[in-house]
């Protein structure tokens, strides 16, 4: 509900009122089936405490329904396709703050969700239908990556940049492989910050000269050379360069991947390829070249966007060198409670090599 | 540490009454939070700049509470927040803090100053908006600490 308000009253253009009911009415049609799921819930146990129903479970065909009211929620939130449609309609009207707050925080909730409730309370449903969610997860990732492809409007390429990562790490969620669970946890990290960075960086640029379209900017780093700078990073932080939080996180996955699933890992590689050549595209097309006649000189950032970049940066640099700060947290926690015994792909051997890539 | 309950109002109306309990870091989390939202209310809307200082300290605050609360639950915690009793029925909110939630909490904290900062160039109604980033930022750390589905569902909404 505040994001409709945020996208209504801040949004940038005529559109804002038709994003913000988009938005809405995705959202309400999500936790529509949320609600059910837990309505169910409720009626089986008489609890929604998580205590409660992890320790006496469920049956298994009451797990593989309420599973599916619960993903069907989640899925809106992260988005998967066919989901996802409010998503990039939501980032191009949202103001910047908006739309940093989407990609930072709001997407996680639905990963969240997926890790905290169907991966720990409804175990046999996640095995049953990890495959299914598997193909939704590689169809969205390639989609949105091959989406990226055609558009003009920065903010919208970012946008659909989010939910190839969501996608990616909902993949390595999904093959409950200790690997590239830490690598989705890491990752969600890592696109918060430099996502969010993005869309500040757009934002700044859209502040001055009032258009996100490509096209548009040619050599901006005569005339903002701090901007080039910082989007620069943030564009290498977003395709996972080494020394970067993302380039860890995606690795990891990758690891987790190639040891469960080598078919769809290759699938995702191809997708991260694309992904990486297009960035470096937008990079040429609008930091380098000759300055077009439209740019005409205009301030840099101002001290708060430089701090706030910074800020941005720091931990993505911080964490891609040591990430152990991290993963010392998060790996005890997967390996206690978020890898399914009996998955389809996790074999006592690939266990080992997670614990040994890891430890590397 | 079972919730039984027959009425899910009820639970909402404790879940907020669960903020006061004075003795958790979880609890000062809220309600620095829940100051700062005050305070911003109080203040007139032309007095741009304490509002965007109270908003920035406010979330500031949080940030290294949610980093006070790293160095106290990394090896993981569950608990009763509160527990309250209705009739015959006694309401535990029950939370849960392990390696998960506490990233998802420092992410939240840590990109809500961020956005707060980089706030600068929005024109009109910023008393609303610092209240509205403000909001989201409460019911978002509420979302991942909870141990109750149904809480969760009603701070994501």
């Amino acid at each position: 509900m505040p994001f409709f308000f945020l996208i209504s009253a801040w949004g940038s253009q005529k559109e804002r009122i038709n994003a913000a009911t988009t938005l809405a009415v995705y959202t309400l049609l999500g936790s529509f089936s949320m609600l059910v799921g837990i309505l169910l819930l409720f009626r089986e146990l008489g609890t929604t405490n998580l205590f409660f129903i992890k320790n006496n479970g469920l049956e298994k065909n009451i797990e593989k329904i309420l599973f599916l009211f619960f993903f069907l929620a989640f899925a809106f939130k992260i988005p998967m396709m066919p989901f996802h449609i409010w998503l990039p309609k939501a980032h191009v009207e949202a103001p910047t703050a908006g739309s940093a707050l989407l990609a930072g925080i709001l997407l996680k909730v639905g990963s969240y969700g997926y890790l905290r409730f169907l991966l720990s309370l409804f175990p046999s449903a996640t095995i049953y239908y990890t495959p299914f969610i598997l193909c939704i997860a590689i169809i969205s990732m390639i989609l949105s990556t091959f989406a990226i492809v055609r558009l003009i409007d920065l903010k919208r390429i970012v946008a659909y940049s989010s939910i190839a990562h969501m996608n990616y790490l909902i993949a390595g969620l999904s093959v409950q492989s200790l690997c590239s669970e830490v690598g989705s946890l890491l990752l969600q990290i890592a696109h918060g910050l430099a996502s969010a960075g993005l869309f500040l960086c757009v934002g700044a640029l859209y502040d001055r000269y009032k258009t996100r379209n490509i096209y548009y900017y040619r050599g901006l780093n005569t005339v903002l050379p701090w901007f080039s700078f910082f989007f620069f990073l943030l564009c290498l932080a977003n395709i996972g360069f080494p020394f970067t939080l993302n380039f860890i996180a995606e690795v990891t996955i990758l690891c987790g991947l190639f040891e469960t699933v080598p078919t769809i890992a290759l699938l995702t590689l191809l997708s991260a390829i694309v992904m990486g050549v297009y960035s470096f595209v937008i990079i040429t097309k609008t930091i380098y070249g000759k300055i077009t006649s439209y740019i005409k000189t205009s301030y840099d950032l101002s001290r708060r966007e430089t701090y706030a970049m910074l800020l941005y940066l720091i931990p993505l640099l911080l964490l891609g060198i040591y990430p152990t700060m991290v993963t010392i947290i998060i790996c005890e926690e997967f390996s206690n409670n978020y890898i399914l015994d009996n998955s389809y792909f996790v074999t006592a051997t690939n266990r080992k090599l997670s614990q040994t890539i890891l430890h590397v | 540490m079972s919730l039984k309950i027959s009425n899910f109002f009820s639970v909402v109306i404790i879940g907020l009454l669960c903020l006061f309990n004075i003795t958790n870091v979880l609890t000062w989390l809220n309600v620095i939070t829940l100051l700062s939202i005050i305070c911003i209310i109080f203040i007139p809307s032309y007095c741009v700049r304490l509002i965007e200082r109270t908003s920035l300290i406010g979330s500031a605050i949080t940030f290294f509470l949610s980093l006070a609360l790293l160095r106290k639950y990394t090896k993981g915690s569950t608990g009763i927040l509160a527990s309250y009793s209705i009739s015959e029925y006694t309401i535990n909110i029950s939370y849960l803090i392990d390696g998960i939630s506490i990233v998802y909490i420092i992410l939240t904290t840590f990109l809500t100053v961020v956005i707060l900062l980089a706030s600068k160039n929005m024109k009109t109604n910023r008393k609303q908006f610092h209240l509205i980033i403000l909001i989201t930022q409460i019911l978002l750390i509420n979302s991942f600490i909870t141990a109750e589905i149904f809480f969760f569902f009603f701070y994501l909404k």
